[in-house]
This record gives C-alpha cells, sequence and structure tokens, in this order.
C-alpha cells in the first residue's frame, strides 16, 4: 500500500556546487530552478500494479527515487507501508573482488534485508540466480548477465512491501525473463504492489491495474492503463507531427533522396510521398492494439497527370522481415494520378503481434515497382502495436479463426 | 540503517579491503607493527631518545606511541567521516540510508585498528616489564570522548564537503597542522608555560593527549576537569553535526 500525497519536488541547479554555499552566504539567488514534480498524488493498493509512463524528463525517475528514499521532497506527503525495494537498487554495493556469497549479504542488508533473513534466503537466492558453484567465484569472473541474475535474484527475495521495478526488467536471457516476470507475478499474488516504469507500453498494459502519465511533473491521467496510454500516444503524437512537417519542408529543397531517412528513398521523382501518418481508431495515436482498426494515410504529390497510379504500403517488424503489404491495383482501386497532391487512407484490421513496425510507402505503375518506380520511401512511419483487442493469439498474427465443438465423441 | 548493515559497512571496510591480497587481514596487524618497531627501536634503541623527567630506556618510545596511537584513530576518523558521503555517493545515489548514522561505520572500525595496535603496545609493554598505571582503566572513556569529537566535527565538514569539495584538502592540512600543535612527538616541558597554557584552552587534543599520556607513562595525574570539558565539547559537536546534517539532508540527497 503507498499513499502519495500532494508531493512537490524542485531542483536548484546551479552551474557549480560551490554556488550553493555563496547563495546562503551572500543571499543573492546563484539557481536556475526546475521542478520535476508538481502535486503529484494517487495511491497503489496491496496487491495491485501502477504503471508509469511519460517522456524522458517527466519526472519518473524523481519519484522512484522520493519512493525509496533516495530523495526527500519538498512538500507533500509519501506513505509507504513497509519496506519499499526495487530494481534501482540492482547490484548497488556489490564489490567485485568478494564472492558471490559475500555479495549476497552486501547487497541484501543494504536493500533492507536482515541478517537472519540473508541468512534464511541465502540458498532460494542462489538456487533462483542459476550461478551453481559460480557463486564461490568472485564476481568479477562474472559476466554482465550473470551480475545481473545475481542482482535480480537478491531483490526478488528481499520480499519488499512494495517493488519498484524501472525499465531494466530486461535481465539475460528470455529464460530468465520469463522467470523474472512469473517471480513478480507471484509476488503480486502474494500481496505485494508493484510499481512499474518503463516505456514499453505493451508490458503496462499487460500487467498494470492502473496507469499514471506523467507530464512535465504533472499528472496528466490517472485511469485504465488502456486509455492512459492512448493519452500518452496523443501526447507523442502532437510532437511527432511537428517533426514530420518539419522534415518535410527541408526535404523539399533538394528533392528526393535527401529526408535524413536512414532506409532506401528512391524513385523517378515523378510522383512524390509528403507524409504518412497512422491512428488508431479508438487510440488516435500511432500505437495501437492487436486487431484495432487502424488507419494508414498516405499524403502523395502528383507532378505532372500519369496515365496510371499504384499506391502501396508494406508493413515490417523490427528484424525488416516483411510482415504484410498491399496496394491500390491488389485491392482494385484506382489511386487518383492527376497533378496535384492526393490522400489516400488504407483501413487495416491491424491484427498483428504487439512490437513496434515500420511502414514503407511505394509510388508505382501496376502491380509492383519493378518496371517503373516513381518513389520508394523505406521507414516513411512506423507505429508500436501493444496489447491485444479480442482474444489473444500467439505467433506473428491473428488469423481469423472460429471454433465449433463436434457432438457425441465423448468417451 | 540496521546494526548489521552498520557492522556489514565495518567488515567490508576492515576485511574486504584486503580481499583479493593472499596476506589479507594480516596486513591490519603489520602496519601497527611496523609503526611500534619504528618507534620504539629507532627512536628509543637506536637514536636512544630520551624523556626529561623520567628514568628508562623506553621512556619516551612509550610517550610517543601512548599519543600517537589515538592521534591517528582520532585523525583518520576526522578526514574519513568528512568525506564519507561524496565517497559513499555510488552507493547513497541509490539507497535511502540515513545520512548521519552512516559514518557510524567509519568510526567502529578505526576503534578496531586503534584496538589491535593497542594489543600489540599492550603486548610490548608486558615483554619488557613496564609497570601498569591504574590511570589506563580510564583509557576507553577518553577514547569514547576522543571519537565522539571526531564523529561531530567529521559530519559537519562532510556535509561542507558535498558543496565544497576543497574540504578534503582542508582537512589534510589541518590534521597535520593539528598534529604539531599536540604534544605528541614533543614534550609540554619545551613550550612556554603561558603559550602552553593558551593553547590547552584551545586544543581540546592536549588534555586527551595528555591523559593518555599519564595512563602509561610518569606521575601526572589525569587532568579530569579538562577532560569534563572536552567531553561537553564533543557532544557538543556531535549534537551540531547531527543537527546541520538533518537541516540540510534534502540539500545533500540533492546535490549527491
Amino acid at each position: 500500500m503507498i499513499q502519495v500525497d500532494n508531493v512537490c519536488k524542485q531542483f536548484r541547479l546551479y552551474r557549480r556546487p560551490v554556488d550553493r554555499v555563496k547563495e546562503r552566504l551572500f543571499r543573492r539567488s546563484f539557481h536556475s530552478v526546475h521542478q520535476a514534480l508538481d502535486n503529484v498524488s494517487f495511491s497503489v493498493p496491496s496487491g495491485q500494479t501502477l504503471g508509469i509512463i511519460g517522456h524522458n524528463g517527466a519526472g519518473k525517475s524523481t519519484l522512484l527515487k522520493l519512493l525509496n528514499g533516495v530523495l526527500l521532497p519538498d512538500s507533500g506527503r509519501i506513505h509507504a507501508g513497509g519496506r519499499i525495494t526495487g530494481l534501482l537498487e540492482l547490484g548497488t554495493g556489490f564489490n567485485v573482488d568478494l564472492s558471490g556469497l559475500a555479495n549476497i549479504e552486501n547487497n541484501g542488508l543494504l536493500i533492507g534485508m536482515s541478517r537472519e533473513e540473508v541468512n534464511a534466503r541465502r540458498e532460494a537466492i542462489i538456487d533462483f540466480s542459476e550461478l551453481g558453484d559460480f557463486i564461490h567465484e568472485p564476481l568479477r569472473t562474472y559476466s554482465s548477465g550473470m551480475v545481473m541474475r545475481l542482482g535480480f535474484a537478491i531483490a526478488i527475495h528481499a520480499q519488499p512491501d512494495t517493488f519498484l521495478v524501472d525499465e531494466a526488467l530486461a535481465v539475460g536471457d528470455a529464460h530468465f525473463q520469463q522467470k523474472c516476470y512469473r517471480a513478480i507475478r507471484a509476488f503480486r499474488e502474494g500481496g505485494g504492489s508493484i510499481l512499474l516504469v518503463s516505456h514499453d507500453l505493451n508490458a503496462i498494459k499487460r500487467l498494470s491495474d492502473q496507469a499514471l502519465l506523467l507530464d512535465h511533473g504533472r499528472v496528466f491521467e490517472l485511469g485504465e492503463p488502456e486509455a492512459v496510454v492512448n493519452s500518452y500516444n496523443f501526447l507523442v503524437a502532437q510532437q511527432g507531427d511537428a517533426d514530420v512537417v518539419m522534415r518535410s519542408d527541408s526535404g523539399s529543397e533538394d528533392g528526393t533522396g535527401a529526408h535524413g531517412h536512414q532506409g532506401a528513398d528512391y524513385g523517378d521523382g515523378r510522383a512524390q510521398i509528403v507524409a504518412l501518418s497512422v491512428a488508431g481508431n479508438d487510440s488516435r495515436g500511432s500505437t495501437v492494439s492487436a486487431g484495432e482498426t487502424t488507419r494508414i494515410r498516405v499524403r502523395y504529390q502528383v507532378n505532372q497527370a500519369l496515365p496510371e497510379l499504384t499506391v502501396g504500403i508494406l508493413v515490417r517488424d523490427r528484424f525488416g522481415q516483411d510482415i504484410f503489404g498491399t496496394n491500390t491495383y491488389q485491392l482494385g482501386v484506382t489511386a487518383a494520378s492527376g497533378a496535384g497532391e492526393w490522400v489516400l487512407d488504407f483501413t487495416v484490421d491491424m491484427a498483428i503481434a504487439p512490437g513496434r513496425y515500420s511502414l514503407s510507402v511505394a509510388l508505382h505503375t501496376e502491380e509492383n515497382h519493378l518496371d517503373t518506380c516513381h518513389h520508394w520511401r523505406d521507414l516513411a512511419g512506423g507505429f508500436e502495436v501493444a496489447g491485444v483487442h479480442g482474444p489473444r493469439f500467439t505467433g506473428v498474427c491473428r488469423l481469423p479463426t472460429t471454433v465449433r465443438a463436434i457432438p457425441g465423441n465423448g468417451v | 540503517m540496521n546494526p548489521s548493515l552498520v557492522w556489514n559497512f565495518t567488515r567490508q571496510e576492515l576485511v574486504d579491503r584486503y580481499a583479493g591480497s593472499s596476506l589479507g587481514f594480516a596486513w591490519a596487524f603489520i602496519q601497527p607493527l611496523v609503526l611500534l618497531f619504528i618507534f620504539v627501536v629507532i627512536f628509543g634503541g637506536i637514536m636512544g631518545a630520551r624523556l626529561p623527567g623520567v628514568e628508562g630506556g623506553w621512556a619516551y618510545s612509550i610517550y610517543l606511541v601512548a599519543g600517537m596511537l589515538p592521534w591517528l584513530a582520532f585523525s583518520a576518523t576526522l578526514m574519513r567521516t568528512s568525506t564519507v558521503f561524496v565517497d559513499k555517493q555510488g552507493v547513497l545515489s541509490k539507497v535511502g540510508l540515513s545520512l548521519p548514522v552512516l559514518p557510524l561505520f567509519i568510526v567502529i572500525a578505526e576503534t578496531v585498528t586503534f584496538a589491535i595496535a593497542l594489543g600489540l603496545f599492550a603486548l610490548l609493554l608486558v615483554s619488557i616489564d613496564h609497570p601498569w598505571r591504574l590511570q589506563v582503566l580510564a583509557l576507553p572513556l577518553v577514547f569514547a570522548v576522543q571519537q565522539a569529537l571526531a564523529l561531530g566535527l567529521g559530519l559537519l565538514l562532510a556535509t561542507l564537503n558535498v558543496f565544497l569539495r576543497d574540504v578534503r584538502e582542508f582537512v589534510a592540512v589541518l590534521t597535520q597542522l593539528w598534529f604539531w600543535l599536540t604534544p605528541i612527538v614533543w614534550v609540554p616541558g619545551i613550550v612556554d608555560t603561558g603559550l602552553y597554557s593558551r593553547l590547552y584552552r584551545l586544543n581540546p587534543l592536549l588534555p586527551l593527549t595528555e591523559s593518555y599520556h599519564a595512563m602509561f607513562i610518569g606521575e601526572a595525574v589525569l587532568p579530569l576537569k579538562a577532560l569534563a570539558g572536552v567531553a561537553a565539547l564533543a557532544l557538543a559537536a556531535l549534537a551540531l553535526g547531527w543537527f546541520t546534517v538533518r537541516w540540510l539532508e534534502r540539500e545533500i540527497r540533492d546535490t549527491l
């Protein structure tokens, strides 16, 4: 159980530490002020998870540091029932010259365990870390993954009342990550509260009961994770739009090929891609749920009237694999090809697995771009799929599926 | 901070610093042994320095060691405490430890180091059949006053050091000066009595050092009145140090 009431935190920024002393002595101001947190309130009941999202510098880390006592608030009250610990402290106080065993004690005591607790849980920690006989070797012989595993094993066995989970959930390999997730879930089922700070919106949606969106130190929204993630995307989209406009402005000067992209960007220039935007029906932003109806809007410019034109899109996953592509020719739609600027909407049921995707756009003739390509642009845009609308699924995509029980086959 | 954490820090300080070296904890004994060797054999035996007014070839060596061992504990405690927040920045920026309690481990570690050296010194005294004085029973109390003073001043300086990193250098210079303003190497007899009595009022280590001398050598009794004054000063320094840290805690944590 955590209760945070009207917490404010200001940082005075001094150019040099000594300015702080000068200020006291001369009674003149030598600082500028950064309001890291402004009147933040929320509560997390026992056994619940609160996801915290926001831009870099929105105040997330400051909030976690206030909660674990590294920083003190200027005003407001923080009431945490019992011990708070988290992955912030992962491996704090490790001495590389000492064995893993000795470091269990160093780190365990530091994050608030008593000596008796350390003794009682030592075996469980060693088991969890899967270090085996390595536990007797000095830490400097460990790989970084092994150190992280030991750190996480200690943290999860500290049995705090509240667990602060930072980005760093990505500990070790996939097998160990799953084990971490299981341990965290078990911790929550045992009545512990979790504060989860992450840029992984999918994790926020999947793991949180509630989500908190911080913007410039203020609570922008607090509520259902789904809605809060959408608000976050809306915030990001507002800023992202500004970027896109700027980019196409600077790009139009020197023609195609110099748009600051890293992917392929070529073509004969008779037609050009101007802009691309992605918006989920519910999210309104470029992060959508799997299965959400999503609008992909292509804005293009035809410089001289063409006899015919095909507009195509291609979705690639983060490994660059083609996931799905389609175009107006395959769909049997005629795209406007007269001189001028045109807009085309593709509406897609985005039933693909959560993750990040890039979008390529192409303007060409007939079915593919191999004969005549007016403009091909990789990384014209991107979007993220987080969370699932409708039934969950395994694999890359959700194919339309029905299930029917056949009667009469029982034993 | 629970006691086992303070003890763990102390152990790290005493034992873990030798981790990876093959002699290990034996180093904790080698250092004071060498010190005793230099003071006793070189100063007393080879150079033949004599303590004015006291019989016996060992007198000056004993005088030297009796003043030097507590001084080393005092100066080390003061110096290490005055940089403790900056030295432990890595931990303090991750875990919410109590700031005024944190330097306790330094006091304990330096006390253990002192006790080891003192034990070796006592063995030496037994082996040369040096007569014991009753005053030595007051040693733990006098030493406690001394360490409290070091901790109190150290807390004040540690707070300042967070904002003004010159403190480390300043303390190094200060302790050097302080060392020579205290009769550890020299004897009070060589100084003009007027100057000495003025020094006596200004330097709280003077009554302490005189007490240590009285415990091991000569005929003097403990300067109880002056000791009481130093004890009061030590408590005041401790209280002031504690409140300063508490008062500026938010700023300290913000800066680290």
